[in-house]
């Protein structure tokens, strides 16, 4: 499964329908496949894996500095069609009412606010890193605790 | 030295002369029991002897004794805490010795004893004890009988350079504090009231003159800076008092909570290390609210009441001395109810340690429920019982308020009697102070200081008398701590370890016996497992085979005989590098809070992630672990709510494969599992089995199919062991047991012999959270 000699050899495109298809360094194709991280925040770029419709894992890569630069972006850009982790840049404000938390924030993708049900919600990744999950399940990454501005980090510390 | 003599010389002093003048010449001692029952079964200590010619018992002053060819056979048995020793002859029982269960053990070596003469052994020959050396275990020195509060000072040693500052600190603060009130006596007689005489004077001599009023308007100015300088140096010494307070203060809440911190860590440290015996015992929230809320108690003792306590017993020497050094009578008048209030602390000490010992009891029972029913609240739901629980509750907290009203009744009577006691002795003070005034013995600015310090002094005795309250509370806490830093760890550690480099795997039981509480559980087991092998364990519920896992896992130590890994007894391994070699895969998997990858590495910590991804791909976890939202790094909860039954297996079987054991217990591994997630199981376990020394517990038979041997355990006791095919053609209890199973399953129309047990309801649900 994994195969990480010939990495530079595997090859990705989508065909007609828009499905991705990967061809292994075998010559073998798979079409439907869907890029997995396995550890998407403790190492976010290595250990990817990628299953087929029926969650088989079909290729294994344990670090994506051996494709080819190609095969590298085109992973890359697949991977962002289909993560949602918006980056907080800034934190407004934070609402407390009945148990959880509204929260105003600036993101990488923009102004939005969320609700957080409980503070088991925030979660420490890494070593200064944050998570934190909404209600609905979005997740909400801050790449670095003490690098926030004064105001944000005043906030984030009463939960932290 | 013949091994009677040796017996006989290890007996204590006066039991020593009783045996002795029983035995006749040539005779010599085998095995001696103690009976603590009589016939009635009344508390009565007894003897029964067994020499190489007789078995004699003596029962009060009467003794018996019958020829070893009239007795048939010693018959050992105890049953709920009561145990009896019966003499059998050919006909008829001779007698029966009852005892507690504590003496089981010598009533059974005393059988024993008497199986060897009888077996072979001819009379008068040594019986070569061929038993192993039982390791000695590190020792635990007894608790020290001091006072509670008093050995928390083990935990302050390392602390005692700030200690010490703190103490400084303290001593320095009370005496800036006794400065103000001192001043006061030379302000008034030394400037105010002279000047107010020399005005009066002055007046009542009708008409001042120019140089009257000049000398007045001089003494004035010169008053009026001597004041000045009384006040500022009043000011300044409470300032002083002010900062060194407030640095003593921070000083001393550092230390404290360091300490307290220390505290829980060794206690939680402790708790980690006694047996799985104690953890059946005592119950989740109790041992919580010891270690949370019984060191905080102390915290707040260290920090805030006994820096208190030391400044207020400075303040009160300190005030006496200067008070008595002012005026010894007045001094006498101030102190006369002291006597009476350190009789009353002291009389009401003892009520109030009861008190807060009841109350800390009561609400251990309290977090206990809690710590019940959040982790069942499936099962609470499932039956209906909120309305119940929510009553169990307040029955909880209603023993609560009515241990705390108890107690709050001595205490609250306890601080207005000091109150008034001090109103009384300040009238008092009045009093006498007024009449030496009257009869020139002091001055009124004496009197004054002596009212300034007397309002200090009664206001540190009001506070000494609450602190009683808080010092009794935290010396019921430390004294709840204690009862379990108190407690032995339940596997002692080798007192001189032997390190296992590696561990082959090769397993002896030999002649093991355990016994819980009064129940004999296992029962003289032997069994030998060769490295690799795969040993399938059978019999019904209670046969004690999780038991016979948890001996060789160590999480007990046998009762009689050893367990034995690669020849060595596992006693003299220490324990934690013993275990490093077992890798146990439980019925319902544990998954603590943390990520998957966490969970997959508990055994191993610094696992690198390629190799939790090999064992998550043997125990076919690794796909699914892919489907979730965060792959490895996704959290799991608290008992893995959001992962199905079968997958939370395969992540315990993935953190058994983590740390590569050469022994692995499957304990029911599979039993909660439905049949199609049974194979996947299966295939994990496979992968997990191979070439490692296996012992498997299963109910359903066909799980087993791997095993190289099968044995049937019936009541602690081996009763059957070989291959299943022989097992079957013996017919005997293991083919009883797969008939059964067949026939049921053949009933209920199932291809595969059913479960023991109905599916739990914990596993139809958190399938797809």
């Amino acid at each position: 499964m994994s195969d990480n000699d010939d990495a530079n050899l595997i090859r990705l495109h989508h065909d007609a329908f828009g499905r991705l298809v990967v061809t292994l360094a075998n010559g073998q194709s798979h079409s439907g496949v869907v890029p997995v991280r396995a550890f998407p925040f403790s190492a976010p770029d290595q250990w990817l894996s990628l299953c087929d419709e029926s969650g088989h894992e079909v290729l294994c890569l344990t670090d994506t500095a051996a494709l080819s630069p190609e095969t590298r972006d085109q992973l890359a850009a697949e991977l962002a069609r289909r993560e949602f982790i918006p980056r907080i840049l800034r934190i407004l404000r934070v609402v407390e009412g009945g148990g959880s938390s509204q929260w105003f924030v600036k993101s990488d993708r923009g102004e939005t606010n969320f609700e957080l049900t409980s503070e088991d919600n925030i979660r420490r990744m890494g070593s200064d890193g944050a998570l934190l999950i909404d209600s609905h399940g979005i997740r909400y990454r801050i790449a670095s605790v003490p690098q926030l501005d004064a105001h944000s980090w005043r906030i984030l510390r009463q939960y932290l | 030295m013949t091994e009677s003599d040796a017996t006989c010389n290890q007996l204590p002093e006066p039991l020593r002369g009783i045996v002795q003048a029983v035995l006749v010449p040539g005779e010599s001692l085998r095995a001696m029991f103690q009976p603590d029952l009589d016939g009635r079964r009344e508390f009565c200590e007894g003897l029964v002897v067994l020499t190489n010619r007789r078995l004699l018992a003596r029962e009060g002053a009467e003794l018996r004794a019958w020829p070893l060819d009239q007795v048939t056979r010693l018959q050992a048995r105890d049953r709920g805490g009561l145990g009896t020793l019966e003499a059998l002859g050919p006909s008829a029982r001779l007698a029966c010795w009852y005892h507690t269960v504590g003496r089981a053990g010598a009533a059974r070596d005393l059988a024993d004893a008497f199986d060897r003469l009888t077996a072979g052994h001819g009379p008068g020959e040594s019986v070569p004890d061929d038993e192993l050396p039982v390791p000695e275990g590190e020792k635990t020195a007894a608790p020290a009988n001091v006072r509670s509060l008093f050995r928390l000072f083990r935990f302050a040693r390392a602390h005692t350079a700030a200690l010490a500052l703190g103490l400084l600190l303290t001593l320095g603060g009370t005496a800036a504090s006794l400065v103000p009130p001192y001043l006061t006596w030379p302000l008034v007689d030394k400037v105010l009231e002279p000047y107010q005489d020399h005005v009066k004077e002055a007046r009542s001599t009708s008409g001042i003159s120019d140089r009257e009023a000049r000398s007045i308007e001089r003494e004035r100015e010169v008053g009026f800076r001597r004041v000045g300088f009384y006040l500022i140096a009043f000011a300044g010494a409470s300032l002083l008092a002010w900062a060194l307070g407030w640095a003593q203060g921070w000083v001393l809440a550092w230390v404290s909570e360091r300490i307290s911190a220390d505290l829980r860590n060794t206690t939680y440290a402790h708790v980690q290390k006694l047996s799985l015996e104690f953890f059946g015992t005592k119950r989740t929230g109790d041992l919580v609210a010891r270690i949370s809320s019984d060191t905080d108690r102390i915290c707040s003792f260290l920090s805030d009441t006994l820096v208190d306590f030391v400044a207020d017993v400075l303040m009160i020497v300190g005030t006496a001395v200067v008070l008595i050094s002012i005026d010894p009578i007045l001094a006498a008048a101030t102190l006369c109810t002291f006597p009476l209030i350190a009789w009353l602390t002291v009389h009401l000490r003892d009520r109030l340690t009861h008190g807060f010992l009841h109350g800390g009891r009561a609400w251990a029972e309290m977090t206990s429920i809690l710590a019940d029913t959040i982790p069942g609240i499936r099962v609470v739901k499932a039956f209906a019982q909120e309305k119940r629980e929510a009553e169990r509750f307040g029955a909880a907290n209603l023993r609560i308020i009515a241990a705390n009203d108890r107690v709050n009744k001595v205490w609250t009577f306890f601080w207005p009697a000091v109150a008034m006691l001090n109103q009384i002795g300040l009238l008092v003070v009045w009093v006498v102070g007024a009449w030496e005034v009257f009869s020139g013995r002091v001055t009124v600015g004496v009197l004054v200081a002596f009212l300034a310090y007397i309002g200090r002094f009664y206001a540190r005795l009001e506070s000494m008398s609450r602190m009683a309250t808080n010092t009794q509370k935290a010396a019921a806490s430390s004294q709840r701590l204690f009862e379990i830093l108190d407690r032995p760890p339940g596997v002692p550690e080798p007192a001189h370890p032997v390190h296992p480099d590696k561990i082959r795997g090769a397993i002896e039981v030999r002649n093991a016996s355990f016994r819980f509480g009064s129940r004999q559980v296992i029962d003289g087991v032997s069994l030998q497992v060769k490295p690799g092998e795969m040993i399938g364990l059978v019999g019904t519920t209670g046969a004690g085979k999780s038991t016979l896992v948890n001996l060789v896992c160590r999480f007990y130590d046998v009762s009689e005989g050893a367990v034995l890994v690669d020849g060595t007894d596992i006693r003299s391994f220490p324990i934690a590098e013993y275990r490093r070699h077992i890798g146990i895969v439980l019925q319902d998997p544990f998954l603590f809070w943390g990520t998957i990858a966490e969970n997959i590495a508990y055994g191993k910590p610094n696992a690198t992630r390629a190799e939790i991804v090999a064992a998550a791909r043997a125990a076919r976890a690794h796909e699914f672990i892919l489907q979730l939202s965060d792959g490895y790094d996704s959290m799991v909860g608290e008992r893995g709510h959001t992962l199905s039954g079968g997958e939370r297996q395969r992540i315990s079987i993935a953190r058994a494969l983590l740390i590569d054991p050469s022994i692995l217990i499957l304990d029911e591994a599979t039993s909660s599992v439905d049949t199609q997630t049974e194979r996947e199981i299966q295939e994990a376990l496979d992968n997990l089995v191979r070439g490692r020394t296996t012992i498997a517990i299963a109910h359903r038979l066909s799980t087993l199919h791997k095993a190289d041997r099968l044995v049937v355990l019936e009541h602690g006791r081996i009763v059957e062991t070989g291959q299943h095919a022989d097992l079957l053609a013996a017919a005997g209890r293991y083919a009883q047991l797969y008939q059964a199973q067949m026939q049921l399953g053949q009933e209920l129309g199932s291809p595969e012999p059913p479960r023991e047990l109905p599916p739990t309801l914990s596993e139809r649900e958190g399938g797809d959270a």
